[in-house]
């Protein structure tokens, strides 16, 4: 990891359909800045090397040499994503993979507006991640499963219905949010509104397709280790959620009906639902885990950040779900991802990165002893968002964030099961639950 | 790969049945041998196996390995009871795609409904014999000083 390569040269991407995101200006100082990627390496040599390269590379992005795209190979590599944050057909790779099975998010070429990206070039015939020159790993496009360039019985493609990580299957059945329906509403790292209204795609996943595609995807051997639901927030119905719970229970089922009425490991992240609607798609589908993501661990960050879950739910209450969650699920069962850095956004966050780790920390223990497990994920100011003109905290801040959730989870004899490098693969934190 | 493996190192991984032990260390620096008989030599130099089982000490200890440049070692006992140490470097971990479905479609093939959780490489950095016959002799070469000085007495009567 990070030694000096015989073969390290100068290597200028070409970008492969580079997207910078946010609004900012770019920052030609940036690296004076902040503890670089070898410094941080070097203070914390507790902390995996390869999952701190993750972070990084998720935090400043990265771009493509024409080498390195030249070794997409569209039939055997994911190039293709529809999700409710994420629009991508062109041939960069989908995203990356480092060679302890470590994944890395780059979701085509996403770069940081502050920061340089990470490059992704061909050297001695391997795909390698760069920076200023220097070799810093080796690197895997991610592989596409049989079902991908399938259609459904409707003619729908489904890799639209259906997206796929290295081992799990992800759903959007719900592609837009109702927060975003009403103004001041939506949180405010997010970008499912402006990703939607770029696209003519549907807002509403046909249940058919979505069972369908599923049915076709789990029939390839060795391939998926987790059925992963989530979306944007439907409010309605009698009760609060009832449309979105109604949503899910019958894409659950259907799924369900594959496995011959078992449960099957598979995640549902959703809105906060009550205790009775835990209970019946615990009770009347296969679904193992449950996840209400409350994005930001202090109440009136939340308040700010996520107005419309503030306003419906509020802090505590999001909470109090996740504790009755814990009681239909079981404790290790149930988890909530934050958004690392958001509590960091001005004029409102912490002013420091200690005091924002400290005070997560501190949070997550409090989550912890009901046997709920926070996981973090790493910002990425999106383009489209009201935080586009946000910076994100340092690569260090992120590492610190990572050892103290684990720690936590450690501490409070909490199972990484449900949310893992395999799972998911998207949380730093629970990737050093690995060892 | 770093070395080249011995022709009898190489044949001892190929016998199904030679006894292969993996050593790996946990936090702690405590080692941990188990059995791993699909401990194989493939043909681009590094050794693999397969691990079965996600959350096992071996897989976890590996895992660390990886992540912190931590070297593994590998005892083989051959049928005619000649041994081999190998110490190599973890280099890869297979865990999805083409290369893992091969694997995995063949461990399904297999009686006792495994599941596969990991292919692990090693790059294989050192080799040494250690069959007790080849190494008395090596030691009384070259540490003449070591040895308790009746069996001088008896040495080449055929004791």
């Amino acid at each position: 990891m990070l030694k000096e390569s015989p073969w390290a040269r100068n290597s200028e991407a070409t970008g492969g359909g580079l997207q910078r995101q946010g609004g900012g200006a770019a920052d030609d100082h940036w690296r004076e800045k902040e503890l670089s990627l070898e410094q941080v390496l070097a203070k914390y040599p507790d902390i995996s090397p390869f999952v701190i390269v993750k972070i990084d590379v998720q935090r400043r992005g990265v771009a493509y040499t024409q080498a390195a795209l030249d070794k997409v190979d569209p039939d055997l590599h994911i190039t293709k994503i529809r999700s409710d944050y994420c629009e991508k057909d062109d041939l960069a790779p989908a995203s990356l993979m480092l060679r302890d099975g470590t994944t890395i998010f780059t979701e085509g070429s996403m770069v940081d507006r502050y920061r340089a990206p990470y490059v992704v070039d061909v050297v001695d015939g391997r795909v390698v991640l760069m920076d200023e020159g220097r070799v810093i790993e080796e690197v895997e496009y991610w592989e596409k499963p049989d079902y991908y360039d399938k259609t459904t019985s409707r003619g729908i493609p489904m890799w639209q219905v259906v997206s796929a990580r290295p081992q799990r299957l992800t759903i959007h059945p719900n592609q837009f949010c109702d927060f975003w329906k009403k103004k001041g509403s939506g949180c405010k790292f997010c970008a499912i509104a402006a990703t939607y209204k770029s696209t003519d795609k549907q807002s509403l996943l046909d249940v058919d397709d979505i069972v369908e595609t599923v049915a076709e995807a789990i029939r390839e051997p060795g391939r998926n280790v987790n059925i992963f639901l989530t979306g944007g927030t439907l409010l309605g119905g009698v009760e609060v959620l009832e449309e979105e719970l109604d949503l899910y229970m019958k894409i659950l089922s259907g799924i369900t009906s594959l496995f011959d009425g078992r449960k099957f490991p598979s995640q549902l992240i959703g809105t906060a639902f009550s205790k009775d609607q835990l209970q019946r798609l615990c009770d009347q589908t296969g679904l193992m885990t449950y996840t209400a993501d409350i994005e930001v661990l202090n109440k009136e960050l939340f308040e700010w950040i996520c107005p419309g879950k503030a306003a419906v739910f509020g802090y505590e209450g999001w909470k109090e779900r996740l504790y009755r969650a814990v009681d239909v699920f079981g404790p290790g069962n149930v988890n909530t991802g934050i958004v690392g850095g958001v509590e960091l956004a001005r004029p409102k966050g912490f002013a420091s990165e200690e005091e924002a780790v400290a005070a997560d920390v501190a949070e997550a223990e409090v989550l912890a002893a009901h046997g709920i497990s926070v996981v973090s994920c790493v910002w990425r100011v999106l383009k489209g968002s009201i935080f586009h003109r946000q910076k994100t905290p340092s690569l260090e801040y992120y590492a610190l964030l990572a050892k103290g959730l684990d720690g936590v989870r450690r501490a409070y004899g909490i199972s990484v099961d449900m949310d893992d490098y395999r799972r998911c693969g998207n949380h730093a934190d629970t990737d050093l639950g690995r060892i | 790969m770093t070395i080249e493996l011995s022709m009898e190192a190489r044949a001892a991984l190929g016998d199904e049945n030679t006894v292969k032990v993996l050593a790996s260390v946990d936090e702690k620096g405590v080692p941990h041998p188990a059995f791993k008989n699909s401990l194989r030599l493939r043909t681009d130099g590094f050794i693999e196996y397969r691990e079965y089982i996600e959350s096992s000490a071996t897989n976890r200890n590996m895992t660390r390995s990886i992540w912190f440049g931590i070297l593994v070692s590998i005892a083989l006992l051959t049928p005619d009871k000649r041994s081999f140490l190998i110490r190599g470097r973890v280099a890869r971990a297979i865990i999805a795609g083409r290369e893992f479905r091969r694997h995995y479609e063949d461990v399904r093939l297999c009686p006792g409904d495994f599941d596969l959780s990991t292919v692990w490489l090693i790059d294989p950095e050192y080799e040494r014999e250690n069959t007790l016959a080849k190494r008395k002799a090596e030691e009384e070469r070259a540490h003449p000083l070591l040895v308790h000085v009746d069996r001088l007495l008896t040495a080449g009567r055929g004791h």
